[in-house]
């Protein structure tokens, strides 16, 4: 097996126009992670430029009632990872700027995408789109006629009688050919690898993309080579790869993932709203004191307290009222996201099933996942900004009902100290394991059609010649 | 002419004989009809949205009419409503801003998924609010996009040309009878171009076939026919221009691998590296923005405003709306808060207005960049063709946001000077409100 | 050494094969005449173990060479029509790889031995096969087998599309080889140089052995006629 690797790569080494290609592609690989470093340098600086504005603005209240200041509330920004550079994923889809204030749950909004003309159907030039889309047909026309010709030449027979298989011969070249494709990847991991700051995670998640890559482009290599194999002729090869490389790259995700949506509707924004009003109807109207379930609460806390009135109450009763209100409204919130949340999950999940008959879907969601530009990570960010908002208000709520003030003094405000006091919002990913398991069928998915092909190979094509 | 008819004519039977050619027309067909199909779901879907809009409306202001009928000043749980005075009627009118789908919506989704297409205006209401996010949906599919009949057309027509037209005299080199070719026929070239002409016919055809059913169902073709004009004419000029480039490589390379891997390298080129890369360097050129400016104005200018002492805000008033000195309240020596704090949303409405001109002028910028690179990304320039013809493209959105805008400042004005006439409305004077506040 | 007993092979119903028995003996060189079609294609790929006969036996050496796929071919050498090896590689480059893949190394005189010893000007060695001619191609061919000692060799129409000197040289090789002991199996049309080369002659016709005879035993002339006699029935 040696032998026939090194002389495919002596084939490889002599081709000149190959040899010019590899240059360039590398030229490419490199100045396009490049320049996608510098541009996710740059969103993550405007980024964070923007968070400090809006903590500054926080931080320079001076004084201000404290429900007030939930409804001034503040804004969070959906942060980009170090390696999100690589595959953009969704980030320039969904919205980067969620309000965070009292009563409501806003939706994150102001996306990319929503900003200018379309421009691209398959994103931006990253390395992700090179690597996912180029290097695979590459591989593909390196691949396509390395077994064909053997049989067109006739070579093929004196392979055979000098003691080959065809699976020796199959594998083989296969290795031969992915080495190159290795290679290229290993170009832009590494301009990766120099462009990460020190971080365990993010270094671990690039590794781990390095092998998904990896683990794709054996699949494509030795899908090609068995097809040469199997096939009459080198237009056949070219013509069912090519085919094969349209269906899976271009057309199934994109059919599959209409599919998913239609499988599992999410409802429309109008019928979520409406949803969400009606539940939130049945709770307390923080700002309606007449509200009959408000008056229940009422006779809780003077009993509590032992008072009649709540102008003897020795806290502020307003302030009580409206985190109950929260409270409520946070139940509404968590079982209508959640719903939603369990549609997109089961989309997702369709969606990974799916890598059984494509892989290239397996790599894509690997991809994303790894980035931090997934589904996954968006909804973990919206779900650590609530955590936070909730946080954020039920300070102020409680600063406002206990803080020293009594019922109905609307105009008692807290000083600078005090929103100082509270923190920012620090959004971190989720860990590299728990995403994993997020991911475990789209690595089966890939781990079985590489394993599944090698196996046909080793053990269908033992016994078979094709002269 | 008579090489280039018996071409065409010899190119149905190598048509007919070859399996993969007929596979890749089958393709073709099922994905225009699936692409027709999800962009008219699509169509069905925001149609029938906008009507449980109105519906909803409906609800609304029939309500309030039946207040006006009982005698009643509002909800009851909301005892501080006076449906009586204009800002509260205002409040409690409807006025729905929708973005009706195109009929040709079917034929391009373009960016139709990546913005609202609906908005309830409120006074406080700005085209740039929060509520007019996408629609829910799931952010990776998005990602992906869905498969229309436009992406069909820009990016899995070519493909299928490239299939079709890739062994055309290559085959001939291949099985190595190209000189018999050489020696047979008069012009080579002209050979060529009847095969290529007979793929040409069998394309349009098949785009008209599956085209023309969904356009008559929509009645685009009825209501539109300038419209779906410039949409197979964008169409048909895209098909020829790829024809024109495979033309070259078919005349230009010999041999069916070296063909089809030069239309590949260009197919691969014109369709995804040259888009992605005009989105790279548009990005880099212009960032995306977070609006800081805009939420600053609407957290806080807002606020300064509505905090001026009374009088000035009433003189800020009257020298931006000077209507209002023809009012009741113009004339009064003193000041009436509340008619002040009930029309101090036309001043902020008018300092938003300048905030928002702002971002779309950064948009526009942005969007002047993306146009001049159509000369390295033509496929993004047929593709915005095709969006902007079935009114999905940015410009779409942005007619539909100064339609918000228009709204806003109906309503505004309308507020402002209703208050400052102090106008006691009644259930007609509410009818006119509805009237003037919905389409 | 090959021994063919009563084998028959058939394509989808039709036979191309048909109770064909031969036994062919070391040192031996055996021409297979016949048109196209006849079955001498399929005989020699019974033998190279390519196909395996729906009826009868074919050895090797004593070897059944459907049951010992892999021994019978670690005798046997194959030159086909046209050897196609790899362009990018020299002369002496396509014999170690060859040899390699068959476990054998050799060093590089010894490489050099084996393609002057079958003919291959020493100039040409160290060249890329992709400007050789075909001649000089199968001389390679031959020098593979050589290399690997084969007892066996099989040629599919060997003489085709060389030169009258070229193919001259291939005779001379092959009556070499022979003399060394190798048993060789030769496939061709050419009359002339079947007789030029061959010990033995027989002629094939719809897949059935019609006539055996000694090379010596006739003339150029009479061997067209016989032939011509043969394929005109």
């Amino acid at each position: 097996m040696k032998t026939i690797v090194a002389n495919e790569w002596k084939n490889l080494g002599r081709d000149k126009g190959l040899l010019v290609a590899s240059v360039f592609f590398a030229a490419v690989l490199i100045a396009v992670s490049i320049i996608s470093v510098k541009e996710v340098k740059q969103s993550k600086e405007n980024q964070q430029k923007a968070q400090q504005h809006m903590r500054e603005k926080w931080e320079a209240i001076d004084s201000m009632n404290a429900h007030s200041a939930a409804h001034y509330g503040t804004y969070l920004y959906k942060p980009v990872t170090a390696i999100g550079n690589f595959d953009e994923g969704v980030y320039n889809i969904t919205g980067k700027v969620l309000r965070i204030e009292g009563h409501v749950q806003n939706e994150i909004v102001y996306s990319e995408a929503s900003q200018s003309l379309l421009m691209s159907k398959f994103g931006k030039l990253k390395s992700s789109l090179i690597l996912q889309y180029i290097i695979p047909l590459l591989l593909i026309f390196l691949a396509f006629n390395s077994m064909s010709n053997e049989k067109e030449s006739g070579r093929v027979k004196l392979l055979y009688l000098q003691g080959a298989t065809t699976a020796q011969l199959i594998i083989s070249k296969s290795i031969a050919i992915w080495i190159y494709g290795i290679l290229l990847l290993s170009i832009t991991f590494f301009v990766q690898l120099l462009s990460l700051p020190p971080d365990y995670d993010q270094t671990q998640r690039l590794l781990l993309l390095f092998v998904v890559f990896a683990l794709y482009y054996y699949i494509i290599v030795i899908g090609t080579i068995y097809l040469s194999a199997k096939l009459k002729n080198n237009t056949a090869v070219l013509t069912m790869s090519l085919a094969g490389w349209m269906l899976w790259t271009i057309f199934l995700p994109k059919i599959l993932g209409n599919t998913s949506e239609k499988a599992f509707r999410l409802p429309s924004r109008q019928a979520f709203q409406t949803a969400m009003q009606e539940d939130r109807a049945k709770g307390i109207d923080g700002h309606n004191p007449s509200d009959k379930r408000e008056k229940e609460l009422k006779e809780k806390v003077l009993k509590e307290y032992n008072v009649t009135d709540v102008k003897d109450l020795p806290i502020n009763y307003d302030g009580i009222r409206m985190q109950a209100d929260e409270e409520y409204g946070n139940q509404v919130w968590d079982k209508h996201f959640g719903n939603n949340y369990t549609l997109l999950k089961k989309q997702k999940t369709f969606y990974q099933l799916s890598g059984i008959i494509n892989p290239f879907i397996s790599l894509q969601n690997l991809s994303m996942g790894l980035c931090g530009t997934d589904m996954y990570h968006h909804v973990h960010f919206l779900q650590q900004a609530e955590l936070y908002r909730r946080n954020f208000i039920k300070m102020l709520n409680d600063r406002h009902a206990f803080g020293g003030s009594k019922t109905g003094e609307w105009e008692w405000t807290e000083n600078n100290e005090f929103f100082k006091s509270i923190k920012d919002f620090e959004y971190r990913n989720p860990a590299l394991g728990s995403l994993l398991e997020s991911y475990r069928i789209d690595l089966l998915c890939l781990i079985g059609w590489a394993a599944l092909i090698t196996t046909i190979v080793l053990f269908k094509e033992k016994k078979k010649e094709y002269v | 002419m008579s090489l280039i008819a018996s071409s065409i004519r010899s190119e149905n039977i190598h048509f007919k004989r070859n399996p993969y050619k007929i596979g890749a027309l089958i393709l073709f067909f099922v994905a225009a009809i699936y692409g027709l199909q999800n962009g008219y779901t699509l169509y069905q879907t925001q149609t029938e949205e906008i009507e449980k809009i109105k519906l909803k409306n409906k609800k609304t202001s029939d309500q309030v009419v039946q207040w006006f009928a009982e005698g009643k000043s509002g909800p009851e749980n909301r005892p501080w409503v006076n449906i009586r005075e204009p800002y509260w009627s205002l409040w409690y009118t409807p006025s729905p801003v929708c973005k009706k789908p195109s009929s040709l919506m079917p034929f391009s989704i373009g960016q139709a998924e990546q913005f609202g297409y609906y908005k309830q205006v409120t006074n406080r209401s700005t085209p740039y609010d929060g509520d007019l996010a996408e629609e829910i949906a799931n952010p990776e599919r998005l990602a992906i996009g869905t498969l229309d009949f436009s992406f069909v057309i820009l990016f899995l027509l070519p493909a299928i040309l490239l299939v079709l037209l890739f062994n055309i005299g290559g085959l001939e080199k291949d099985l190595g009878f190209e000189q018999l070719i050489f020696l047979s026929v008069t012009d080579h070239k002209i050979w060529i171009l009847g095969r290529y002409l007979y793929y040409l016919i069998i394309i349009v055809a098949t785009i008209l076939l599956t085209a023309l059913p969904y356009a008559l169902l929509t009645k685009s073709l009825l209501q539109d026919p300038g419209k779906m004009f410039h949409f197979f004419l964008y169409t048909f000029l895209y098909v020829v221009s790829w024809m024109a480039i495979f033309f070259i490589v078919s005349v230009a390379f010999s041999g069916s691998k070296n063909i089809s891997i030069v239309m590949v390298a260009l197919w691969l080129t014109l369709t995804v590296v040259l888009p992605g890369t005009t989105h790279q360097l548009t990005t880099l050129n212009y960032p995306a923005t977070y609006m800081t400016e805009l939420l600053d104005a609407k957290r806080e200018e807002a606020d300064k405003i509505s905090e001026l002492p009374k009088e000035k805000i009433k003189n800020l008033l009257i020298a931006s709306f000077p209507e209002l000195r023809n009012s009741l309240h113009y004339s009064d020596t003193t000041i009436d808060e509340e008619i002040i704090n009930n029309s101090v949303s036309y001043l902020v409405n008018n300092m938003m207005k300048e905030t928002t001109r702002k971002i779309e002028v950064l948009h526009e910028e942005k969007n002047s960049f993306i146009r001049k690179m159509y000369l390295i990304n033509p496929v993004g320039f047929f593709q915005n063709k095709h969006n902007g013809i079935a009114d999905t493209d940015y410009y779409s959105f942005q007619l539909f946001r100064n339609k918000i805008q228009n709204r806003i400042n109906k309503k505004v004005s309308l507020m402002a000077s209703e208050s400052w006439n102090k106008v006691v409305v009644d259930s007609v004077r509410y009818q006119h409100y509805l009237k003037e506040l919905n389409d | 050494m090959i021994i063919l007993n009563n084998v028959s092979k058939s394509f989808k119903g039709i036979p191309a094969v048909k109770n064909l028995s031969l036994q062919i003996t070391e040192g031996e060189i055996y021409g297979l005449l016949g048109s196209n079609g006849a079955g001498k294609s399929t005989t020699l790929n019974m033998l190279l173990g390519f196909q395996q006969p729906d009826q009868g036996k074919a050895f090797i050496d004593g070897l059944d060479t459907s049951a010992h796929v892999k021994e019978v071919r670690s005798l046997i050498g194959y030159i086909p029509e046209s050897v196609s090896l790899y362009p990018y590689l020299t002369g002496m480059e396509n014999l170690a790889y060859f040899c390699k893949i068959s476990g054998k190394k050799y060093a590089d005189q010894e490489l050099a031995g084996f393609l002057t010893e079958c003919g291959l000007d020493t100039n040409a060695h160290h060249k890329r096969t992709e400007t050789y001619s075909k001649g000089m191609r199968q001389k390679v061919g031959i020098a593979i087998a050589y290399a690997k000692n084969a007892k066996v060799y099989i040629l599919d129409e060997p003489a085709s599309g060389l030169d009258p000197v070229a193919s001259n040289e291939l005779s001379t090789l092959l009556g070499k080889l022979a003399l060394r002991g190798a048993t060789i199996v030769m496939a061709s049309h050419d009359l002339f140089r079947v007789r030029e080369t061959c010990t033995r002659i027989g002629i094939m016709k719809k897949g059935t052995l019609v006539k055996e005879m000694a090379a010596a035993s006739v003339s150029a002339t009479e061997l067209e006629n016989i032939y011509l006699a043969y394929m005109q029935d």
